[in-house]
């Protein structure tokens, strides 16, 4: 079998199948994907091209049917569910589409919420969660309930949750499927500072060309096999391509 | 009918829910229906059973003290307009020697000649008394004993053990059935021997015109009569027990309905998360122009088919529960109940209950769902979740709460009787649930603050989620809270009554030996009379301190139907009662002197005090006996008076004695025993007596453990509704926990911390509610029955009380959590 | 894009001479623009020969001490311009498109995979969407003007993707 050493994430061989019989339903069907570390990869596809699921069974939530996921070099099916879950809790962050903060809890309590239930202690996390919430630019509304935030705010303190634990890979779910397109963008470019600025590995599944082209790579998702695969070369700056001569 | 079948589609859709709102209201329903049915059952068999035994006969004589008396004295009576009829008769308790034990029984002597006009006696085997002068017994009493025609049997009479020689076998019908076939048919003048009464009757029966009335015909017999004789229905023999059935009816009455009410609360929680599940459903139909009473209609209608259903479960239930409930209450009364009576006025209570309730609970969902604006409804996100404690509710429930405090007053001044109990208890319930929403929010936030520095981060999760649903926590803990006022209220009050008989017995029976030919029955407070001169036999064994005589008579004391316990009291000793006012010493001498001392039950009915005189109906007319003292005595409910033997005898001219109180140290037992077997008797020790009166009161008070487990099983049933919605609304939510940290464990012990926090929060008032209703209790007993209680705080009653409901509480968030715990993460998350 | 409204626009800032326009011109206003001399001065006297914009001479502004002649608009220069302002542009559908003609090409001709080509494209299309967006995340600094071109750009080639996958879904 193949490793890649060193990978962030290494899917191998991946299949999913949901129901049985006339239920039946392939999501998918043989994927490898491997993302080096600091990698920033868009997932596109259809609905229904088993995009989601993927991300759903490279974060553990769903156990594969068959092939494996190795999340920096441990591989997901050696794991128990206690285990998966601590992985989660210390080597994933989730970003998803939306109703993504408990409504209970302060911006604050919501990012230090992984780090509270790991036992890290109540002051540390908390610190740990301001900083999280400084690098999101809310610093400001730490004390705030995600019912007073904006619905940007509300997901860039999500991504705060999701990194405040330092995680080996951050997994994106369509981030901006309930925003406007203005927010939308400044959550986009806050992910892509995440991966040029600290080295964060993410993975974001999404249907939004414009999302998904802010990624260093993308893997276009067809009937649950890769169908298309290209890296995006890094960028000219907006003078340069604004002066760039199309005729 | 499109409507009809959404309702049932949208109920079918959660079933577990529905199963368990039905589950709420059928045993409250059943509850309700199966002490309904076995109470009317027990009451109308007693009733019936004279009535079956007089036959065709619908009045008749009988002297004061149920003495026997001279025909004669009745012979103008008879000759009254309506009467077709007069059969004199001897009707007399009785015990029959059997293999294990006697056998308890109700000798009928009769003339065979005139008998004929009120009774119908066919015989299975042998020949009848015409023929010849023994015995006719039942076909089941003489098949259980093993007798046919020609053996002969064993009867305990005041006139010692007689055997009579089975002249035949009657089959079951009409005046056989008399308490289950437990009769036994003499000749007159046989019984008139057998029980002391020479030439005298014990009662003439009398058989009326068809046309007649009998109310008519009984106040013309009556005036005609001589002073100590009296024409009455034959059923008016058992109306001690009326008193015996009632003392146990009201309370199980009161927990049937608090049964009922947990299952209304469960069902109002039930509808309120409906709707707040349904909203965006609902909000569409609105959108699509359901007006607001439609929506209301629909809501109330599927609250009404639920609830049907669940009547008729809980009417099933209920009647095959009283089925089993039946044969204890018979042996609880000393009777044998016949088949259940499907009374129509219980059957017609559930089935108006049931829904009436149902419909009382989803009114305030219903309307909730009407009001709530359409917009808010299609898009939730936009709104606020959670709920709120209508404003409403705060004046509202204050007001409940000063109208309860003036109604338990009412009961402790006397201002209210004992039949308001019920519907009162019902109201203060009520009261105190819907009062919990006003400090339940504070409760929590205090507990949360108190808990904060050892809880972990699911507990507080669990507390905010909590708090975020102020209205529908407050139902819940309220139906809990009912359990705990319900469990502690009436548990103190239960502990207390027993501790009370104790102190009775202790107190009463203080003879070492106790002879007698068999057990009284409750019903009708007689037993079978032994011989008279039995004292000087078990006197003369060797080292006997004393023998005393007892005779249980049933008499009417100022009007009202009694028991007078005729006994011998040593002279220069304390009495041997439980005296509530007044010296021992100075009671005994009083008793000596022929005064009475009155059961406080009694003496407070009357509204008699010591010194007065009570008026005691005798076979030569109303006699007035001076009220020496007043004791506490359970015996007949209460309805009792004691009278020294001698001044009892002056008065009704006992011709037996029911029980003989020995007091010989153990080596005389041997002896005692012997003498006891010789005669056919019933030999108990006091530890037998003792035993067999604990074994009574365990049964009754076993019933009001299961019923109070019941009404907490109903509690539970909220408790599991209430976290499997949290459950459902938090999903999302536990689903993100689930991918962001949480393991499976951490998710469970967060839900079982939602569910102690319930508990604790509906704890403290809950206790609280419940000792206040325990002391209204006590104070409204001495007002309502005359019963004087202490009053104690019981510690146990209070621990095992909050252990069982936390523990209970406990239990029902397991499957809610593993319910929480066992959710696919994904498809959680994409939740709508 | 006319030069002609171009110039009368950049002319209503105030005077300005021929190089001067030209600057302004291929600076922010037509992006990707090119214009010379000869063409500005064609177009400023055909302006003038309308009475649209009128020239002064100054003397030995530019660096050699020659004179220019530096232009300013009329009051029907003025007119002019804020008619053709307040009138909505003429909308073109732009349909000359070259990848629909090899996609159409491509289905016409034996042993070429249309869908190849939409790949292809797509591709490409994405690659300069990367590119438009990156350097939008990054151009914090951005002046409105060059906000609003990204912007331009960025929709622009997202339409184009979403008809590249239109087109593969209707090929198939």
């Amino acid at each position: 079998m193949r490793q890649a050493k060193g990978a962030a994430v290494d899917v191998v061989g991946l299949t999913k199948v949901f129901g049985e019989g006339e239920t039946r339903v392939e999501a998918l069907r043989g994927i490898d994907m491997t993302i080096a570390p600091g990698e920033f990869v868009a997932v596109m596809g259809a609905s229904g091209s088993g995009k989601s699921t993927l991300l759903h069974v490279i974060g553990g939530l769903e156990p594969p049917t068959d092939g494996d996921v190795r999340i920096d070099g441990r591989s997901l099916r050696e794991l128990n569910d206690d285990e998966l879950t601590v992985l989660r809790r210390r080597r994933i962050g989730f970003v998803f589409q939306a109703f993504n903060l408990l409504q209970v809890l302060t911006a604050a309590e919501n990012v230090a919420l992984p780090l509270v239930i790991d036992g890290v202690a109540e002051s540390e996390a908390h610190a740990r969660a301001r900083a999280a919430l400084d690098r999101v630019a809310l610093a400001d509304r730490s004390a705030h309930l995600p019912g007073e935030l904006s619905g940007g705010e509300q997901q860039r303190v999500a991504i705060a949750r999701a990194v405040v634990t330092n995680p080996v890979l951050l997994l994106v779910d369509e981030p901006t499927g309930n925003l406007d397109s203005r927010t939308g963008e400044k959550v986009m470019a806050l992910l892509r500072s995440l991966a040029d600025d600290h080295g964060q590995t993410v993975l974001m599944v999404t249907h939004d060309a414009g999302d998904a082209a802010m990624a260093d790579r993308l893997a276009r998702l067809r009937d649950g096999v890769v169908a298309d695969e290209q890296s995006l070369p890094a960028g000219r700056d907006a003078h340069e391509l604004l002066g760039e001569d199309l005729s | 009918m499109t409507r009809l079948r959404y309702s049932v589609r949208e109920l079918r859709r959660r079933p577990g829910r529905t199963a368990l709102t039905l589950l709420g209201l059928v045993i409250g329903v059943a509850a309700f229906v199966s002490i309904g049915l076995t109470a009317r059952t027990a009451r109308h068999a007693t009733h019936a059973m004279f009535e079956t035994l007089a036959g065709h006969a619908e009045l008749e004589i009988v002297a004061a003290g149920g003495g026997g008396f001279d025909p004669q004295r009745a012979s103008a009576a008879i000759e009254s307009d309506g009467v077709q009829a007069a059969v004199p008769v001897v009707v007399a308790p009785a015990a029959l020697v059997g293999k294990n034990g006697p056998v308890s029984l109700l000798a009928l002597g009769i003339d065979p000649a005139m008998d004929r006009a009120a009774r119908d006696l066919r015989l299975h085997a042998g020949v009848g008394l015409e023929e010849k002068d023994g015995i006719l017994l039942p076909a089941g009493l003489a098949a259980s004993l093993g007798l046919t025609p020609g053996d002969s049997c064993a009867l305990v009479t005041p006139a010692g053990l007689a055997h009579l020689e089975i002249a035949g076998i009657l089959d079951a019908r009409g005046a056989v059935t008399f308490n289950g076939g437990s009769i036994a048919v003499v000749q007159l003048t046989r019984a008139q021997r057998l029980f002391g009464l020479g030439d005298q009757v014990n009662a003439i029966q009398l058989v009326l015109e068809a046309d007649a009335d009998p109310a008519t015909v009984a106040d013309a017999v009556q005036r005609r009569l001589e002073p100590g004789l009296e024409v009455r229905r034959p059923a008016a023999r058992a109306s001690v027990a009326r008193h015996v059935l009632k003392n146990i009816e009201q309370p199980l009455d009161a927990l049937s309905v608090m049964s009922l009410i947990a299952g209304a609360f469960i069902i109002l929680n039930t509808f309120l998360m409906s709707i707040s599940e349904r909203r965006r459903s609902l909000a569409l139909l609105r959108a699509l122009g359901t007006t607001r009473p439609q929506l209301s209609r629909m809501l109330l209608g599927e609250s009404l088919l639920l609830a049907a259903v669940g009547t008729v479960l809980g009417i099933g239930l209920g009647i095959g529960a009283a089925r089993g409930m039946l044969a204890g209450m018979g042996q609880y009364l000393g009777v044998t109940l016949p088949e259940l009576r499907y009374d129509s006025s219980t059957l017609l209570g559930a089935l108006a209950l049931g829904p009436g309730l149902a419909v009382i609970a989803t009114w305030l969902p219903a309307r909730r769902a009407g009001r709530r604006p359409v917009l808010a409804g299609l898009f939730p996100e936009r709104a606020f979740g959670g709920d709120h404690v209508p404003r409403w509710l705060r004046p509202v429930a204050a007001s409940l709460v000063l109208l309860m405090t003036a109604i338990a007053g009412g009961f402790v001044a006397g201002h209210l009787t004992g039949a308001l109990i019920a519907p009162a208890m019902a109201f203060m319930l009520v009261t105190c649930t819907l009062s919990v929403p006003l400090v339940v929010p504070s409760l929590l936030r205090a507990l949360r603050a108190i808990a904060r520095p050892v809880s972990s981060v699911g507990a507080g999760l669990a507390f905010r989620q909590l708090e975020r649903y102020p209205l529908r926590t407050s139902l819940t803990s309220g139906v809990l809270a009912l359990a705990v006022i319900t469990g502690i209220g009436m548990g103190t009050a239960i502990l207390g009554n027993v501790r009370d008989i104790e102190d009775w017995y202790e107190k009463t029976i203080v003879s070492d030996y106790l002879v007698r030919a068999a057990m009284p029955a409750n019903a009708t407070m007689t037993s079978p009379s032994m011989p008279r001169n039995l004292a000087a036999e078990f006197g003369a064994v060797h080292d006997v301190e004393r023998v005393l005589p007892l005779r249980f008579l049933p008499i009417e004391a100022g009007g009202e139907p009694a028991v007078l316990m005729a006994r011998g009291f040593s002279a220069n000793r304390p009495i041997e009662l439980d005296v509530v006012d007044g010296d021992p010493t100075e009671l005994a001498e009083a008793v000596a002197r022929g005064e009475a001392a009155v059961s406080s039950v009694l003496a407070h009915r009357l509204g008699l005090r010591p010194g007065d005189s009570i008026e005691l109906a005798t076979p030569t007319g109303p006699r007035q006996v001076k009220i020496a003292g007043l004791v506490t005595d359970y015996t007949a409910a209460g309805m009792l008076l004691y009278m020294d033997w001698t001044a009892a005898n002056k008065l009704f001219g006992l011709r037996g004695v029911d029980v003989y109180m020995v007091d010989a140290p153990a080596s005389a037992e041997p002896e005692l025993r012997a003498i006891a077997a010789r005669h056919g008797l019933m030999f108990q020790t006091n530890a037998d007596m003792r035993a067999f009166i604990d074994e009574l009161v365990q049964g009754t008070v076993g019933m009001f453990w299961t019923l109070l487990v019941l009404v907490l099983v109903v509690a539970c049933l909220g408790v599991v509704n209430t976290l499997t919605m949290h459950v459902l609304e938090q999903r999302r939510e536990i689903g993100l926990l689930r991918a962001v940290a949480m393991t499976r464990r951490q998710i469970r012990r967060m839900i079982g911390a939602q569910a102690l926090a319930l508990a604790a929060v509906s704890l403290l008032p809950g206790t609280i509610a419940g000792l206040a209703l325990a002391w209204a209790m006590h104070g409204s007993t001495y007002a309502v029955t005359g019963i004087m209680l202490d009053f104690r705080l019981e510690p146990y009653l209070v621990v095992t009380v909050v252990v069982l409901t936390t523990g209970a509480t406990w239990l029902a968030s397991r499957l809610p959590a593993r319910h929480a715990a066992r959710m696919r993460i994904a498809d959680a998350l994409t939740y709508e | 894009m006319s030069v002609r409204q171009a110039l009368l626009g950049l002319l209503a800032g105030g005077a300005r001479h021929g190089y001067e326009l030209r600057a302004a011109y291929e600076g922010r206003l037509v992006p990707q623009g090119r214009l010379n001399i000869g063409q500005v001065y064609t177009t400023l006297e055909r302006l003038e020969r309308d009475g649209l914009v009128q020239h002064e001479r100054v003397v030995g502004t530019d660096g050699h001490g020659r004179d220019r002649k530096v232009y300013a608009l009329t009051p029907e220069g003025h007119a002019e311009l804020h008619t053709w302002l307040a009138e909505p542009s003429p909308v073109r559908l732009d349909l000359r498109n070259e990848v629909f003609l090899k996609i159409v090409l491509a289905r016409r001709i034996e042993g070429v995979d249309a869908r190849g080509v939409v790949d292809r494209e797509r591709r490409a299309a994405f690659e300069r969407l990367h590119e438009v967006t990156q350097a939008r995340a990054r151009a914090e600094d951005a002046s409105l003007e060059d906000d609003l071109l990204l912007d331009l750009a960025a929709l622009r080639l997202q339409a184009f993707l979403k008809w590249l996958d239109h087109c593969e879904e209707k090929l198939s």
